[in-house]
């Protein structure tokens, strides 16, 4: 058996879809900066599976909309039963996606082996907020 | 401690473990105090161990395997057993399979 794996996008997804798909939590290194300062590469993030409810205006989810990817980014409204995702950092939203892409909610991050309880409790939502301002400032829309 | 394989047993993947094939590799994610953790434990097996993992039904005793894989790799018996149970033994002490007893074998 071979321990020294590297997977791909789309192999941590299905594995993390499978992984909750059994009520059990699922924890992976994340990669990127999109969602500094909350979330930094090479965090170490549990992902737990949804409540019946679905995500929460400020929840950080993993969500995986296309083909090969797996996203981690925060949900900044909520229309319709459709959840609007962006990054912390971004000047666009990700966009509307419907429960069945999100995998999951992130319920902990480690930093060198310290557990980091910014950016998840209820700051969440103001952090939410914050970036749908931004994002629409920035694109002069209307709309969220 | 040590894990007999016995050859008229059944084995079956473990409730506790996540396993799937993904652009041909077989990957084992075990589920450990209600986590699947892949900064712990991940496997891959190899394509005699996919070939195993495969045959894990629960209702296809040892002996049947090896000897289906024998056929199947043009192999002798005893070879293919050293290999199958010595794969067995390690997925049976990590608790990635469960022993079904030949009198309780189920599919």
């Amino acid at each position: 058996m071979n321990t020294g794996i590297s997977l791909s996008n789309n192999a941590l997804a299905a594995l993390m879809a499978d992984t909750l798909g059994k009520n059990a939590q699922f924890r992976f290194r994340a990669q990127g900066s999109s969602m500094r300062p909350w979330i930094r590469s090479g965090d170490i993030l549990t992902i737990s599976p949804l409540s019946k409810k679905g995500p929460k205006l400020g929840d950080v989810v993993a969500f995986s909309a296309v083909e090969n990817s797996l996203i981690v980014h925060r949900v900044v409204g909520i229309k319709e039963q459709k959840y609007l995702v962006a990054a912390d950092n971004a000047t666009s939203y990700d966009g509307f996606f419907p429960v069945n892409v999100i995998l999951g909610r992130v319920a902990g991050i480690e930093r060198r082996g310290k557990k980091i309880c910014v950016g998840l409790g209820p700051e969440r939502v103001l952090i939410a907020l914050l970036t749908r301002f931004r994002v629409r400032l920035r694109n002069h829309n209307p709309e969220f | 401690m040590p894990y007999e394989i016995k050859l008229d047993a059944a084995y079956r993947p473990s409730e506790n473990v996540v396993a799937r094939e993904i652009e041909g590799e077989l990957i084992i994610v075990p589920i450990t105090a209600g986590v699947g953790d892949m900064e712990d434990e991940l496997y891959t097996l190899n394509d005699t161990g996919k070939a195993v993992w495969h045959r894990l039904t629960g209702s296809t005793s040892v002996r049947e395997i090896i000897s289906c894989l024998a056929d199947e790799y043009d192999a002798p018996f005893d070879i293919v057993e050293t290999d199958v149970t010595g794969l067995l033994t390690e997925l049976l002490s990590r608790t990635m399979v469960v022993e079904i007893f030949p009198d309780n074998k189920s599919a």
